[in-house]
Order: C-alpha cells, then structure tokens, then sequence
C-alpha cells in the first residue's frame, strides 16, 4: 500500500492474519510479511512461478485498461529483472473480476474509494490458512486520485507504474522500508525523500522516480526468492541493539556501503533488540541505528508492538566487515536515550 | 584423405604445443629462481638479499554519499562518508639479481597493519562520527631496477624502477579478502657501504627510494583507481 502526501495508509488484508515478521530474525533483508500458520511463523510469498495476474477490463478517464496493463507490466518488469531474484510473472489475461473478490485469481485494477482518501493504491492477500500457501493477491488503485500512464509523468496526476513498483512489492511480499525522511509540517508527514520503493509514502503526483529500484528493494526481493548466486555472492551483518542493559525493539538499523553508497536497512525486531540485514556486498559497512521517523510505527509494526521511539540515532564505532556468503558475527550497538 | 590432413593437423599442433609448453615452463622457471639460474651463468652476477622498513603513506578514497531520492529525480544526501587506509610502516624483505651493471631485477615482499576509516559527516540528525577496521596488508612486488650511472655522484647511483605487483588485504580477522594487481614506479639512490669481504658478504648497500604504486581499479573500496605512495629506505647485502 502507498499512500500520499495527504494520505496514510492502513494495510488491507483478507482472510490472513498478515503481520510484520516478529520472530527472531534469520537473514531477513528488511520486513517481509509473516503470518501464523499451526503455531509457526510462516513468511509470505510465492511457491510457484512464474505467478500469473489479471489486469480488470475496465479503465479510467484518461488511462485504459490497455494503458494500465502496459503499465503494470513494465512494473512486474522491473522487479522480475533483479539478476539476484528469481521470481517471475505472466500477465494472465483481462477479467471483469475486481480486486478484492476472493476468487484465486490475482487481479489488478481501478476501484473509486472515495472515502479512503489517503490510500492511493493497496494490496492484499488470500491465504490457505491450513497451509499457509498464498491463494491470490489482488492490487487496486483508487481512481479517487487522478492518474497518468504519461512516458515522462505528467503533473498533478500519480504515475501508475510507480505506484504499480511498490505495490507490486507487497504483492511479491515485502513490507514497508524505513529508508526514507519525513518532516512533520501542519500535522501532517511530508516526504523529503526515499532510498527504497518499499518507502510507504509517495514523492507525490507526477513524480516517476519510483519506476526503478534500491538497493533495498533488490536486497529484500532477493531475500525472499533468492537465485543460487545470492546467498553465495553477498552476505549478512547481524547484531543486537540495547539500551540501558536491555534490547530495544523496533529500531531502524542502516547497513552503509561506504565504497558504493547502497542502504539497506532493517529493524530490530525482538524484544531482546536482534537484528539481520541481509544482501550486502561483501566488505566494510557502516552502521547506523535511529528510531523511526516522526513515530511513524503504524506503517511498519503492529499497534500492540513496543516500538521504542526514545533514544538518539548512532553510528557504530567499527566499520563492519561482511563476508563473502556468510554473516558478520554478531555486533552490539548500545544507544542512549 | 581430409582425416589424414587434419591427422597431420593435429599432430603439427600438438608438437607445437608441447614446444611452447617447454619455453613457457623455462620461462616460468627461470622467473620463479632467478638466483639459482643467474648463479649458475656467471658468478660475478650479483646477488642481493635484504630488508627494508617501508611506509606507505595511506590512500584516501572518494566520498561517499548515502543518497536518497527526493521530487522528481533529485539527488538528496542524508549523510556523507570520507573513507581512507591510514599509513602504515611495514617491513619488507628483498631480493636482487643483478642482471649488468646498470639492470637489475628484483622482488619484494612487504606486510604491515594498518586502519580502513571511514568518516561520517554532514548527518543533521547524528553527531559526525568515525568509525574504523583494522586491516592487514600483504605487498608483493617485481620489476626491474636501472642504475642511472651517468648521474652518479661519489658512492650514490640514482635509480629508477618499474613493475607489478599485488596487495593483498585482510580485514577483520581475514573474514575477507581483497586482492589488488597494482603497478609501480620509482626512484631512489643506491649507496654501497662497505667493500670488504666480510662476514659472507661482499659488500652493502644502503638503498632510499620513493615508489608510486598504482592501484588498479578493480577492487579498491570505491571501484576507483588510486596512487598508494611510500617511502623505502634499508640495506642490502651482496652475496
């Protein structure tokens, strides 16, 4: 889901209990959708490839059902042309079937939903609860918002394709990033600028930046749906955050490539403060740890987590070194309120 | 008939094989122990063994930004990075055969420890920070020495040297591994000490050069070129 400036978005989700993942991480490359299955943590995504979608036969004023497919192929496009991943997808045909309706067919399309007037764009999921096999996801884009398939954009009207690369992202099952910076401006957030796709607030309408991916998106797709290179090629950085002698939950960590400038970050995610970044290039990394921005949790964490928000942002002290497909060993950044 | 020509062929090639496997092994042996094949040509060759302390003065690679996007394509940094090795004084080893009066070659093998930092600025929401990794070096270097007789003043001949080489870096507890092909250039002074025939050795020599090893870009930190200057300065024994 994506949201705009004006907009904050809750995520949809049907007939899953879908939530961030909080068990002890394991080489997670930032968040990916989990959910219960038989008492175990099972994570999202796909079994079978390539996962076929259906487009909706209906347009809007000013983009067709045929735009918006092309549009939304050159999306799948790009996630399916990470080298590291190996997920692929086949564009199954148009439907009448509309986003939502619970049929095993994924499907994207246009709904006007009016009333959630900061959701531009939104996933969900359908998911064998017995299993936990992913059944179908559908996308719509609420055509409340005034849209643009235009090469270049087109002012005042939100990209598809740029919306379609984040969505899609959850669509393949990737939460939200962190990477990213917000200023708090008349009570509302206002996106400075992102280093993710996976970033839940959008630059705003005309923008097209967001066609093409981070290093973070590319780290999390390839965590999720790892072709025989990845594991081998890159490696890990784990470690524990504390604060006062105790974990600290929630934490956004960056992983900095200081010979490339890559980011890819994750969260602590235990109570016990344990972090995993994976899908790093080998060699030194920098190290930093901030609470989320503007207490932001609802895009990223459960509302009963206990996310802490008090302490300073920090550097750790040591260039971290990622081995060739291996892990750091673990680290501890100690911060301070 | 085509199966006997390509017969003929074959065999033309594999004689030809196995002449060039000959010179290259020749050649590869006469590289790897130049000391023993020298020795055996001429004895008035000379031989030179000896160590040096070397300082390398550290490298400083170019800045890093962590970038983020902001409307319509515009590049926003939310942090830099000034990264760098640090200098380091590393003892080396040397090996010299000299080939005529004003050539040699020679080979050298350096090791020291040194730092990889990184500085963290221009962070509006952290304080600048650094943070650092100790990483050890290995330098192996070949080349050729010349005498620049015709500058000789006194006791002190002017040389110059080129080669290749290689550094190879392990960082934190050899948890990677990095090696760079590198090429050098250099000049100095020889300065023979002693004359006599004392103590095995026929004579030494105090020998100063300044080197430039280039480098190549393949896998330095920031996939950029750079000049790793240093400073050499020790004795050789003439054997």
């Amino acid at each position: 889901m994506i949201a705009s400036r004006r907009a904050r978005h809750a995520l949809v989700v049907l007939l899953a209990a879908v939530m961030m993942f909080g068990n002890a991480p394991s080489a997670l490359a930032y968040l990916k959708f989990g959910f219960e299955v038989n008492g175990r943590q099972v994570t999202l995504k796909w079994n079978t490839t390539p996962v076929r979608y259906f487009v909706n036969d209906q347009g809007i004023t000013g983009v067709s059902a045929a735009d918006f497919q092309s549009a939304t192929a050159l999306a799948f496009a790009t996630w399916q042309a990470v080298p590291t991943a190996s997920i692929t997808y086949q564009f199954a045909g148009f439907t009448s079937s509309v986003p939502g309706d619970d049929d095993g067919v994924s499907t994207l399309g246009f709904l006007n939903e009016p009333a959630l007037d900061r959701v531009l764009a939104s996933t969900s999921f359908l998911v064998d609860d017995a299993t936990g096999a992913l059944i179908e996801s559908d996308i719509f884009f609420n055509s409340a918002f005034p849209w643009s398939v235009a090469p270049n954009g087109e002012a005042g009207k939100w990209d598809v394709q740029t919306i379609a690369t984040h969505e899609i992202g959850h669509f393949s099952g990737l939460g939200h990033s962190a990477i990213g910076e917000t200023q708090l401006m008349n009570g509302s957030r206002r996106v400075l600028s992102t280093g993710a796709i996976m970033f839940p607030i959008a630059l705003g309408p005309g923008d097209i930046s967001g066609r093409t991916l981070d290093p973070d998106d590319i780290a999390g797709i390839s965590d999720l749906y790892p072709d025989n290179n990845f594991n081998r090629m890159t490696g890990s950085i784990s470690g524990r955050v504390t604060k006062n002698g105790a974990g600290v939950f929630g934490a956004h960590v960056l992983a900095f490539d200081p010979g490339n400038g890559d980011q890819i970050a994750n969260f602590t995610l235990t109570r016990d403060g344990q972090f995993s970044i994976a899908g790093l290039r080998p060699g030194p990394h920098v190290i930093r740890v901030e609470p989320l921005d503007d207490a932001d949790t609802d895009s990223f964490f459960d509302s009963s987590d206990p996310v802490d928000l008090n302490f300073h942002p920090k550097y750790f002290e040591r260039l971290v070194v990622v081995p060739r497909g291996g892990d750091s060993g673990v680290i501890q950044v100690t911060v301070s309120p | 008939m085509t199966p006997y020509v390509v017969s003929a062929r074959l065999r033309r090639t594999a004689s030809a094989r196995q002449a060039f496997s000959r010179t290259l092994l020749v050649t590869v042996v006469f590289l790897l122990t130049p000391a023993f094949a020298l020795a055996q040509q001429s004895t008035a060759r000379r031989t030179e063994i000896g160590g040096d302390l070397r300082w390398l003065t550290g490298v400083q690679f170019n800045d890093v930004n962590a970038n983020q996007t902001a409307f319509g394509g515009v590049v926003r940094p939310v942090f830099k990075t000034s990264s760098s090795i640090e200098h380091a004084a590393c003892p080396e080893a040397r090996f010299v055969v000299g080939l005529t009066s004003t050539l040699d070659v020679e080979a050298s093998l350096a090791f020291g420890r040194s730092h990889l930092t990184t500085r963290i600025f221009q962070d509006p929401e952290a304080a600048d920070a650094t943070a650092s990794e100790a990483v050890t070096l290995y330098l192996l270097e070949g080349g050729v020495t010349a005498h620049v007789n015709r500058f000789r003043r006194g006791r002190v001949t002017p040389t110059a040297s080129a080669g290749l080489g290689y550094l190879r870096q392990l960082h934190a507890g050899q948890t990677f591994i990095q090696n760079k092909p590198t090429i050098y250039a250099g000049g100095g002074v020889r300065v023979p000490l002693n004359d006599a025939d004392v103590s095995g050795w026929k004579s030494a020599v105090l020998r100063l050069e300044v080197r430039a090893t280039i480098l190549t870009s393949h896998s330095t930190l920031d996939n950029a070129t750079h000049v790793l200057p240093s400073v050499i300065g020790g004795l050789l024994f003439h054997f």
